[in-house]
C-alpha cells in the first residue's frame, strides 16, 4: 500500500504505461465478473436457483430504484447506472481483502467514472430530447445564466468525483493511521464501517448520476 | 495531488469494459428471463382469463339451457294440465250426459209408470164409478110412480115409533113436508104423492113440491127436522162415504 494515497500507486509499467494498484484491482474485478456471471447465468431458468435468484433480485432492485428516480423505463440506463453501482460496490469493498486497496481511493478512478457520467448525461440528453432542445436548456430560464449553467455542469461532476474520492481516501487514511498506531486488530471495526461507507458511497454516486441523467432526458415519459 | 492520466484513461476504458461485461452477461440474460417470466405470467393470466371466459360461457350456456329446460318443463306442465283439464271436462261432460240420460230415462220411466198408474187408476176409477153407478141405480125407481112406491115402501117399513116421530115433527112444528124431486112431477103424480103420504103421515101434513136437478134421479122428503132421501145423489154420497175408509186403508 502506498503511504500517500494522493500519489499514484504504480506497481509496474507496460512499456510507457504505468499500471497502478487501482488498475490491477479493477482488472481483478473484471476478471471475476467475466468468470462468475457466465457461470452463474449459464442456464437461466424460469425457476431460478439461489445464485440466479440473488442476481435477479440485485438487478430488479436496481431497476426499480432507477425507475423511481428516472420516472421512466430504466432498462436503457441500466448498463451505465447499474454498472456504476455494482462496480463501485465491488471496488469500495476491495479494501477488505489484504493487499488490495479500493480503486476509488485514488483520484483517477472517480475521475474516470465522473467523466463517463458527464459524457453520458449529454449523450442521453441529446438522444432523448434532440441537440437543439437539449442545448437550449442551458439558456433557461435566462441566457444570462448560461455561464452559471455550464459552471454548474462542471462543478457537479467535479463534486461527484471529489465526494467519492474524498470519502474513500479519508477512510484509507484512517485505516492506515490506525494500523500504524494500534496494530492489526483494532482497524477491524473500521473495516466494517468501511464496508458500509463503500456501499453508501456507491449508492450516492449512482443516485446522483441518475438524477443528472433524469434532468437531462427531461420530462417523465407517458 | 497528482493525476496519472494513463491510469485515468485505462480506468475509463476498464469501466466501459465493465459496462459491456455486465450488460452482456448480467442485464441482458436477467432481463430476458424476466421478460420470459412476465410473458409466461401474461400467458398464464390470458389462459386463466380464457378459462374463466370459457367457464363463464359454459355457465351462461348452462343457465340458458336450464332456462330453456325450465320453460319446456313449464310448457309440458301447462300442456299436461290442459290435457288433464280437457279430459276432466270430457269425463264430467260424459258423466253429466250419462246422468242426464239416466235422469231422463228415470223421468221417462217414472212418467210412463205414472201414466200407467194413472191409466190404471182411471180404469179403477171408471170401474169404481161404474160400480157406484150400478150400486146407486140398482133397485132405484126411475119414474114418479116407482119413486112413490119406493118412498111408501120405506115408510111402511118404518117402526110405529119412527113413523109417529115423523108425524109429531110435522104436527108440533106446524111445518111443511117438502117433496124434492130431480124432475118436475106432474099434477096427477103430485095428487098421488099427496094422498099416499097423508094416509101414512096424517091429514094435517102440509105438502109442498120442489125440483132439485142435483138429486140426479129420485126424490127426497124434507121434514122440519129430518130428511128421507131416496135420490141417486144421496146414494152416491153414501157409497162414497162407504168407500173412503176402505180406500184410505
Amino acid at each position: 500500500m502506498n503511504a500517500n494515497p494522493l500519489l499514484p500507486d504504480t506497481l509496474f509499467h507496460l512499456g510507457p504505461v504505468p499500471i497502478g494498484r487501482a488498475v490491477v484491482t479493477t482488472w481483478v474485478i473484471m476478471a471475476a465478473l467475466a468468470l462468475f456471471l457466465p457461470w452463474a447465468l449459464r442456464n437461466p431458468s424460469m425457476k431460478p436457483g439461489a445464485v440466479q435468484a440473488v442476481l435477479e433480485i440485485v438487478v430488479t432492485t436496481i431497476a426499480r430504484q432507477l425507475r423511481e428516480i428516472l420516472g421512466r423505463d430504466p432498462w436503457p440506463f441500466m448498463p451505465l447506472l447499474g454498472s456504476l453501482f455494482i462496480y463501485l460496490c465491488l471496488a469500495n469493498l476491495a479494501a477488505v481483502f489484504p493487499g488490495a486497496s479500493p480503486p476509488t481511493g485514488h483520484i483517477e478512478t472517480p475521475a474516470a467514472l465522473a467523466l463517463v457520467v458527464f459524457l453520458s448525461v449529454h449523450v442521453f440528453g441529446i438522444s432523448s430530447r434532440g441537440a437543439r432542445r437539449y442545448l437550449r436548456h442551458y439558456l433557461e430560464p435566462s441566457p444570462l445564466l448560461l455561464p452559471l449553467n455550464v459552471l454548474s455542469e462542471l462543478t457537479r461532476t467535479f463534486s461527484l468525483m471529489i465526494r467519492l474520492f474524498g470519502n474513500m481516501m479519508s477512510h484509507e487514511f484512517v485505516i492506515a493511521i490506525l494500523v500504524f498506531l494500534a496494530g492489526f486488530l483494532l482497524p477491524v471495526p473500521f473495516l466494517l464501517l468501511g464496508i458500509m461507507i463503500g456501499i453508501i458511497q456507491a449508492y450516492i454516486f449512482t443516485v446522483l448520476s441518475a438524477v443528472y441523467i433524469a434532468a437531462a432526458v427531461g420530462a417523465v415519459e407517458a | 495531488m497528482l493525476i496519472d492520466w494513463w491510469t485515468l484513461a485505462i480506468q475509463t476504458v476498464n469501466f466501459l469494459v465493465v459496462v459491456w461485461l455486465l450488460n452482456r452477461f448480467l442485464y441482458k440474460p436477467v432481463r430476458r428471463i424476466i421478460e420470459e417470466r412476465e410473458a409466461a405470467d401474461v400467458r398464464a393470466v390470458s389462459e386463466a382469463k380464457k378459462k374463466a371466459d370459457d367457464a363463464e360461457a359454459a355457465k351462461a350456456d348452462y343457465e340458458q339451457k336450464a332456462a330453456e329446460l325450465a320453460k319446456s318443463q313449464r310448457g309440458l306442465e301447462a300442456e299436461l294440465h290442459a290435457t288433464m283439464r280437457k279430459e276432466r271436462d270430457t269425463m264430467l261432460e260424459d258423466a253429466r250426459q250419462e246422468a242426464d240420460g239416466i235422469l231422463a230415462e228415470a223421468r221417462e220411466r217414472t212418467e210412463r209408470e205414472r201414466m200407467e198408474a194413472l191409466e190404471g187408476l182411471k180404469e179403477g176409477i171408471a170401474d169404481l164409478a161404474g160400480e157406484m153407478a150400478r150400486k146407486a141405480l140398482s133397485g132405484h125407481a126411475s119414474n114418479g110412480e116407482a119413486q112413490l112406491q119406493q118412498v111408501l115402501s120405506h115408510l111402511d117399513g118404518l117402526s110405529d115409533q119412527s113413523l109417529s116421530d115423523l108425524r109429531s115433527d110435522l104436527e108440533d112444528t106446524a111445518g111443511a113436508l117438502e117433496i124434492v124431486s130431480a124432475s118436475e112431477l106432474g099434477e096427477a103424480e103430485r095428487q098421488r104423492w099427496q094422498s099416499a103420504l097423508e094416509r101414512r103421515l096424517g091429514n094435517g101434513a102440509r105438502i109442498v113440491f120442489s125440483v132439485d136437478p142435483s138429486l140426479i134421479e129420485g126424490s127426497e122428503l124434507h121434514f122440519p127436522h129430518a130428511v128421507l132421501s131416496f135420490s141417486v145423489a144421496d146414494r152416491l154420497r153414501q157409497l162414497s162415504r162407504e168407500m173412503k175408509p176402505a180406500h184410505d186403508a
